[in-house]
């Protein structure tokens, strides 16, 4: 009997193993060493996202969400320094062995404050640095750059000055900028916390239309999770340095309400307090449940 | 509204020619002012910078970096005059002050510090000028084979103007937008929180940069980038700037630079001094544009 060809194994778009990290001058000798435990911004984190998941990182204030996107596109320990220790593979790319700029073709990352991640004059040029960089021919780059100008409803002319631009505008250049590489996986860092409601949830269903249409990885620190908790097919929560719960969103709910309820969304506050089952992970999630209940 | 420092986009030929002759013509045009004491030339070499901002169109850059110029200028007159007090001619006793001790205004001191002054100005008229008319696209990619494993540098270098020109321009607008009851912001603290701010946010831009992957080896490196960032405005600008250095160093050689402020002013202002500051003044011109482009298919004159 003819043996029949297993499929290969997709390549996690980021798998992280037993990864601690400190940054320097913390008083930090070692990762190792009992000493520097409270120096530790990352504690034995472990953690793996499949091809095409949406993963949602939570945690409050100083919980290590930062310090591990960091860490996934190689600005920890390249960039920052610190003593770090465990594996960072991102699509299968060892990323402590490789620095952010041979990491930048499989990893896009945005951070919160659009401004410091725009370092071009205009638009166009802002979108097409990354090509440009690794030394892409310019028909090529001029394509990639009205395709991904594109796909994220870039308004024309691409020649503008980006310091005409709006806060949300800016957000999405800097996305374009991210993904105009085709990377595997997306890390975003609160990219809506300077924006307006509008604007951010528009940002949060752009990034799950992108995720499911490209088939790209994404993963997204936020603090207001009730804007993206609907769009996330995972939550991962973080508590200092540590990760805390990994599940998807429903079960987030139930756990932040027993663990942590300073993460609770406040759909999921209101609904616990009315005695109303399941919480809600969207708005269009609650007038479902409040339908079905004919309320 | 947009920082008068802003790289503004025009076809003038100073923002064709590659950085490196736009650094160059500035640059000698400050190093004068770097070079030499005689208010004459320093004078030249500012009319030379404002000049230069003028005929490229950098007109609001101009005058906003000779108000804070004048001002600096002013600021380093009065510190000076209060803790110089060398100098023969006694203008004014102040006595004992604190922390100062006895304070004597001399004329010398005056003038040490408006000479002083001037060169402060000088330097920001031509920075001003740089960062309105050189497109920091351009700077940055030139810096790549230098500067290719130091995106900090590179960041420090190119962006540190534009973010810390955003950045005054929010501060000035949150500042505008407090209670009338509230304090004052004083421009003092605004300086020091646009700093401090500035160089933070230089890292964050820094980072960005190693994420473009800016230290990565491109394929053509080796071939460089000469040749994309030539000009045919380039020849113009190295040679303004070559005129401009090899008039101020003969020019010290033969005496140009005769300005004592101790222990009495001294103040040579001879044919060498006259020729010194004429070339360096007019070395200005040097961004100015012959002609308008004509429009394709626009006719010659009315009557052709």
């Amino acid at each position: 009997m003819p043996e029949l060809a297993t499929p290969p194994r997709a390549v996690p778009a980021l798998a992280i193993e037993r990864l601690s990290y400190a940054y320097s001058g913390t008083g930090a000798g070692s990762t190792a060493g009992s000493g520097a435990d409270a120096a530790l911004v990352l504690r034995d984190v472990s953690l793996t996202l499949a091809p095409g998941e949406f993963a949602v990182l939570a945690g409050r204030s100083a919980s290590g969400k930062t310090t591990l996107l960091r860490a996934a596109c190689g600005l920890v320990p390249h960039f920052h320094g610190g003593e770090i220790e465990g594996v960072v593979e991102v699509a299968g790319i060892d990323a402590l062995a490789s620095g952010p700029g041979e990491l930048a073709a499989a990893v896009g990352y945005v951070a919160q404050d659009p401004e410091t991640q725009i370092v071009s004059t205009t638009v166009a040029a802002e979108i097409e640095l990354p090509l440009e960089m690794r030394g892409d021919p310019q028909p090529a780059r001029a394509r990639a750059v009205e395709e991904v100008a594109l796909a994220l409803a870039i308004p024309h002319p691409l020649a503008r000055t980006v310091d005409t631009l709006s806060g949300g505008e800016l957000q999405r250049v800097a996305l374009a900028a991210a993904l105009v590489t085709r990377p595997k996986l997306v890390l975003l860092d609160e990219p809506t916390s300077q924006l307006d409601p509008v604007a951010g949830d528009e940002l949060i269903w752009l990034l799950r239309r992108l995720n499911e249409e490209w088939g790209v990885s994404i993963l997204l620190a936020e603090h207001r999770l009730e804007r993206c908790l609907a769009a996330a097919d995972r939550v991962i929560a973080m508590d200092t340095g540590a990760i805390a719960f990994d599940a998807p969103p429903r079960d987030f709910l139930a756990w932040a309400q027993r663990a942590d309820t300073a993460l609770e969304t406040p759909g999921a506050r209101l609904f616990s307090l009315a005695g109303i089952e399941p919480l809600p992970i969207g708005v269009r999630d609650a007038r479902a449940t409040l339908h079905r209940d004919g309320r | 509204m947009r920082s008068p420092f802003a790289y503004t986009p025009r076809p003038g030929p100073l923002q064709s020619a590659s950085p490196g002759a736009a650094v160059v013509y500035l640059g000698a045009l400050v190093a004068v002012a770097f070079l030499y004491s005689s208010p004459p030339v320093l004078i030249a070499a500012g009319i030379g910078a404002a000049l230069a901002g003028h005929t490229a169109g950098a007109d609001r850059a101009v005058r906003a970096a000779l108000r804070m110029g004048l001002s600096l200028a002013l600021l380093i007159v009065v510190v000076n005059a209060l803790v110089v007090n060398r100098g023969e001619t006694v203008l004014l006793r102040l006595g004992e002050l604190p922390l100062l001790g006895r304070v004597d205004v001399t004329a010398e001191a005056l003038a040490a510090g408006a000479a002083i002054g001037l060169r402060a100005a000088v330097a920001m008229i031509g920075f001003a000028v740089y960062s309105a008319c050189v497109d920091p696209d351009r700077v940055l990619r030139a810096l790549r084979p230098i500067a290719g494993r130091s995106a900090l540098t590179a960041a420090l270098i190119s962006r540190l103007v534009p973010v810390a020109a955003a950045d005054a321009a929010r501060l000035r607008d949150a500042a505008r937008l407090r209670d009338p009851a509230a304090a004052p912001l004083g421009r003092a603290a605004l300086v020091r929180r646009l700093t401090a701010g500035s160089l933070d946010r230089a890292v964050d831009v820094a980072a960005t940069l190693e994420l473009r992957g800016y230290s990565l080896t491109r394929p053509d490196t080796a071939r460089g980038v000469r040749g994309v960032f030539k000009s045919r405005f380039d020849g113009r600008f190295y040679a303004a700037g070559a005129v401009v250095l090899l008039a101020a160093i003969v020019g010290k050689l033969l005496g140009a630079d005769g300005f004592h402020a101790y222990p009495t002013i001294q103040l040579g202002v001879g044919p060498a001094t006259v020729a010194v500051a004429v070339i360096v003044a007019l070395s200005g011109l040097a961004p100015w544009r012959r002609n308008a482009p004509r429009r394709r298919g626009a006719p010659r004159s009315a009557g052709a």
